[in-house]
């Protein structure tokens, strides 16, 4: 029993840590800022509901024609799973949100 | 006359009531619409200083948003306030004072509060919705009242000289035909008198014994008919005259005034066949003879008139009042009220000018008499009269 809770807790922490473990360095590594890519699915979608959906649509669905950022180019396929990718949106949205961060 | 003013006041009353009612709605409606025209006018002419401060404040925050908000400082103004919400109406950042935002208008009034809602060209920090808040003085609400009560009065005394000549219009046509009926009866009565009462006194002279049955019988006619238009005759003098009568007041034996009565009418009963009931208990009444005479022959009168062939007439007199029954056609409730409104009868096919009833109820309020109606149509009237013991 005690070995069923532990693997679980692992589970969802593995799930909680995928935004910095898994996008963070590939990320930095294609100097790729998540910043500045954040506030401009902000520019454009304006409210967490449809920035996450914008995004999530696009990682799921990469299309240049949607890309804000490449028009012409060739872009990044992400092959990342439906229910990791939400996890992964929610903790980059809650690093970069706006919202309690205006003095 | 005096009827014919209340029956006139009281058409008056009724048309300036609904007059002064569409006017009030009138002017209502009016005021309404000028105060809701004055605040789009006083929200018009704060829009090009709201539309400069929602230019400054997304000036601002596009530079925060360009520096990825390093630079986190929201803009304070002394002369307004505002906030940013996103595209699902979600509070981005608030320096507002008023707590409920209508995304639906982009300019409005609330408390004591303007807003102005724009939508910048990009999301800003996210922001779809930039709203500006300034505070009204409300200046303008002042001076809309004053004109509001200013032109509110003048209309209201415009309509109301309207309403008065309006009204003096439309009621001429009734007051000319009561004037034209009071005119007619006063020429009527005018030389009634003489040869009625010869009729009269040469018929109560005559021995009715010494005469033929057959010529008996006609007189008898004659004396019905004749005694008719003198009771006719002295209804109309006194609806005619009886603001000039003076009374002279006495205490009548009211069984010996009605037994009087009754006998005068005697012959009209006869003619019927109706059956006459006295009743008599001491009844005494302060107040003129000939007017309560007046009284009592009109209730008589209508007791014969109205009643059936070989009905009932009971009269019955008691401390403090008498009452007059018939067995005749009754009154229904819904008409008792107004039975007493003068050319008011309550059957067309019988005689008279529907004068009677008025007539008791002008003695009656002149001697502060209380008239009392029970009936049951088709079966009796009983009309008690009753005053203080």
């Amino acid at each position: 029993m005690g070995k069923i809770a532990l693997f679980c807790l692992l589970f969802l922490l593995s799930y909680a840590n995928v935004f910095d473990s898994k996008c963070l360095p590939c990320h930095q590594r294609k100097k790729a800022n998540l910043k500045v890519i954040f506030f401009n699915y902000l520019l454009y979608h304006s409210s967490e509901r449809r920035v996450k959906k914008a995004m999530k649509a696009f990682l799921l669905h990469p299309d240049p024609k949607k890309s804000l950022f490449v028009k012409n180019g060739s872009i990044y396929r992400h092959h990342i799973d439906p229910q990791i990718l939400d996890q992964a949106l929610k903790t980059y949205w809650e690093r970069y949100k706006v919202i309690g961060k205006i003095k | 006359m005096a009827t014919s003013s209340l029956s006139e006041k009281k058409s008056l009353y009724n048309f300036l009531g609904l007059y002064i009612f569409l006017t009030l709605i009138i002017l209502v409606l009016a005021s309404l619409m000028y105060y809701r025209f004055q605040k789009e006018l006083m929200l018009s002419s704060h829009l090009p200083t709201l539309q400069s401060h929602a230019k400054e404040v997304i000036h601002r925050i596009r530079q925060m948003h360009e520096s990825l908000l390093e630079d986190n400082y929201y803009p304070r103004y002394s002369n307004f306030r505002s906030a940013i919400y996103d595209a699902d109406y979600v509070k981005i950042f608030s320096l507002l004072r008023g707590k409920r935002i209508d995304f639906h208008n982009v300019l409005y009034k609330q408390g004591r509060f303007i807003y102005f809602i724009k939508e910048p060209e990009r999301y800003y920090l996210g922001t779809k919705y930039l709203i500006i808040e300034i505070l009204d003085d409300e200046k303008w609400i002042a001076a809309t009242f004053k004109n509001i009560l200013l032109f509110g009065s003048l209309f209201l005394l415009f309509m109301a000289f309207l309403g008065y000549y309006l009204a003096k219009l439309f009621l001429r046509p009734m007051k000319n035909s009561f004037t034209l009926l009071n005119d007619f009866i006063k020429d009527t009565t005018h030389e009634l008198n003489t040869p009625v009462s010869t009729i009269l006194t040469n018929i109560e002279t005559i021995d009715k014994s010494a005469l033929d049955p057959k010529l008996a019988k006609k007189l008898g006619r004659i004396e019905i008919a004749a005694r008719t238009i003198s009771t006719i005759y002295k209804d109309l003098t006194y609806l005619l005259l009886h603001e000039q009568l003076p009374s002279h007041i006495e205490t009548i034996d009211m069984n010996e005034l009605l037994a009087q009565r009754l006998e005068y009418f005697n012959t009209l009963a006869k003619s019927k066949r109706l059956r006459i009931r006295f009743s008599k208990a001491p009844c005494f009444l302060k107040a003129d003879r000939q007017k309560i005479a007046r009284l009592v022959d009109n209730l008589l009168s209508n007791a014969i008139k109205y009643n059936k062939i070989g009905g009932e007439i009971w009269v019955k007199t008691f401390q403090g009042g008498f009452f007059i029954e018939d067995t005749g056609i009754g009154i229904p409730k819904s008409k008792q009220e107004e039975i007493f409104e003068r050319y008011k009868r309550l059957q067309s096919n019988e005689g008279g000018f529907g004068i009677g009833l008025n007539i008791v109820y002008l003695i009656a309020q002149e001697f502060a008499l209380r008239i009392k109606i029970d009936s049951k149509p088709k079966f009796y009237t009983r009309i008690t009269i009753l005053w203080e013991k």
